[in-house]
């Protein structure tokens, strides 16, 4: 009985571990697209995307196919991950400034300025994952508003108020 | 608002943030991201003095002025 129970539960793990990898599969490279759009660095999005996967094998058991798709609770994850490393960088940099780099934004030339990757950069942080998620990862503003963890009114809103900021950032009218 | 509401000169410009995604494992342990971190971009911490690639002078100045001041301390407390 005992080793029909192990068996199940080999069994069982193999079928999880095997989803895992497939999911890793299809969505590391959405997810590294999103994260590396949104912080521009390439070490800290390497992290991320497999701490995501790591994050949700831990918590695999909490999410509702019902409530929110795979992708949704993926992105979910990688967001919220993301944000929290942000927030500890930031809280170090003021604290041991010598550590870190100047921030790319500093170091631009002139003709830099008006690439795409540097108004993305400079955009407010809410309204870049807005844009990021609306136009790369073709999300719908249901599953936005999930990941991202505020109501549909406010992804509109900064949706359009980002691409006005985009729109004046391109154009060099800052 | 969908893809195609957005103006089609942002969506241009929106196309030219090509990102390539990189081999990377599903996990790493902490030993081997380390490496990323020590080996990772730092500020520069001669910046402060002003010690750039071709200033040899302050370059030889500062730790001459550092070892006079370690030399001459003793003199204050006498």
């Amino acid at each position: 009985m005992s080793s029909n129970n192990d068996a199940a539960s080999y069994e069982s793990k193999k079928r999880v571990e095997h989803t895992i990898e497939e999911l890793f599969v299809i969505y590391k490279a959405p997810i590294y697209r999103f994260v590396f759009r949104y912080c521009q660095d390439e070490q800290l999005c390497l992290d991320l995307v497999q701490d995501t996967f790591v994050k949700f094998h831990k918590y695999q058991a909490y999410f509702d196919e019902k409530k929110s798709n795979i992708k949704t609770y993926l992105f979910r994850i990688a967001y919220q991950l993301m944000i929290n490393r942000l927030k500890k960088r930031s809280r170090m940099k003021k604290i041991l400034p010598f550590l870190y780099v100047n921030s790319q934004q500093q170091n631009l030339s002139y003709e830099d300025k008006f690439t795409i990757q540097a108004a993305i950069q400079q955009l407010p942080d809410k309204q870049r994952a807005v844009i990021l998620l609306t136009y790369y990862h073709d999300l719908t503003q249901k599953d936005i508003s999930g990941i991202l963890e505020i109501p549909i009114g406010t992804v509109k809103s900064r949706l359009d108020a980002s691409l006005k900021k985009l729109k004046a950032l391109l154009e060099g009218n800052k | 608002m969908s893809n195609k509401e957005i103006p089609n000169e942002i969506q241009n410009k929106l196309d030219e943030f090509h990102v390539e995604v990189p081999e990377l494992p599903m996990k790493s342990s902490k030993l081997e991201r380390l490496p990323n971190w020590i080996y990772g971009p730092a500020r520069d911490p001669l910046e402060i003095l002003g010690i750039s690639g071709n200033s040899i002078g302050r370059l030889v100045f500062y730790p001459l002025a550092f070892v006079l001041l370690l030399f001459f301390t003793p003199i204050f407390f006498i």
